[in-house]
């Protein structure tokens, strides 16, 4: 691989991080990346390994919070399901809200940025997909009529989890979220006022 | 611990990377890339830090006042930023030392030493 290619492919490595953190650092760790694989002491093998442990870095404490949250989506769904314990469909839909909430917050608090909240809520949302194909083979249920059905639940019920994992994840800065909301309405409500054309 | 409140207790003990990226700088100031290469071989080769893990730890230095960030000079890439250790970096990294001084005076005193 020539060091122009790596150093593309090393440009979507540094995409992954947080937006604020690629701002300030993105071309300074760049630049690091480029000295090392122009440094002849420094074999390829050895700068590749360094990135991807910078990538189990970056994800690694994500990946086993939302292992965890999910596992305990999961746990919920099935004591529901087996009547192990009379467990009420809405408390148990609460619950598992509440834990989707839990992962974005998590996530966030830990690692300072509403990306790590989204990326805790995103593998639990993963790990929680398990109900489907389990749901299926412990209790016989599949209750989709087709390949589209199935695919659009899943597509609705993630996007309502993201919801809660979203409002979760901006819950440690939210005073800092409300004035960036507040802001946003105002200005919004600013353009309506000001331009004759947007006016209704 | 959240990653912004690590360093706010006071005399808790510093993580590997960080620790010899203080160490680093305790001799001069340095780019990036300069600590990474100094970490490495400092450490003879057990800490290897890639540029992502190297810039999370620089920066939460930079946000503890651990280090400070230098302005490049004329001549200077003004992408690659200097570091260099503040006076509270410093007391941090002389507290360090002295918490492995004692755990080897301690080791020593129970006969626990490495036999070379």
């Amino acid at each position: 691989m020539t060091a122009r290619w790596a150093d593309r492919l090393y440009g979507s490595v540094v995409a992954l991080y947080p937006w604020r953190f690629r701002k300030e650092y993105g071309e300074e760790m760049k630049l690091v990346f480029n000295d090392m694989v122009i440094d002849p002491e420094v074999s390829r093998k050895r700068v590749w390994l360094s990135v991807i442990r910078d990538i189990a870095n970056l994800t690694g404490g994500g990946l086993g919070l939302g292992a965890l949250f999910g596992a305990l989506v999961v746990l919920i769904w099935f004591v529901g399901r087996s009547d192990i314990v009379p467990l009420d469909t809405t408390l148990g839909l609460g619950l598992i809200a509440l834990l989707f909430v839990g992962a974005g917050f998590t996530g966030a608090w830990r690692s300072g940025t509403i990306a790590g909240g989204i990326w805790v809520g995103f593998v639990a949302g993963l790990v929680s997909a398990v109900t489907v194909p389990g749901d299926y083979l412990l209790f016989r249920n599949f209750p989709f009529y087709d390949l589209m059905s199935l695919v659009f639940t899943m597509a609705t019920s993630a996007a309502i989890a993201m919801l809660f994992v979203g409002a979760g994840a901006a819950l440690p800065d939210s005073s800092r979220h409300r004035h960036r909301i507040r802001r946003s309405i105002g200005a919004f409500v600013g353009a309506w006022r000001q331009d004759p054309e947007l006016s209704p | 611990v959240s990653r912004g409140r690590q360093f706010a207790k006071p005399r808790s003990p510093l993580t590997a990377p960080v620790f010899y990226v203080l160490l680093s700088l305790s001799i001069r100031d340095r780019h990036g890339y300069d600590i990474l290469k100094h970490v490495e071989a400092s450490s003879e080769g057990r800490i290897r830090l890639g540029p992502g893990t190297l810039y999370t730890a620089l920066k939460r230095l930079l946000d503890a006042g651990l280090i400070s960030e230098l302005v490049p000079g004329p001549d200077e890439d003004p992408r690659r930023r200097n570091y260099r250790l503040t006076a509270r970096g410093r007391a941090e990294l002389t507290g360090e030392l002295k918490r492995m001084e004692q755990a080897i005076v301690l080791a020593g005193g129970r006969r626990l030493r490495a036999r070379s």
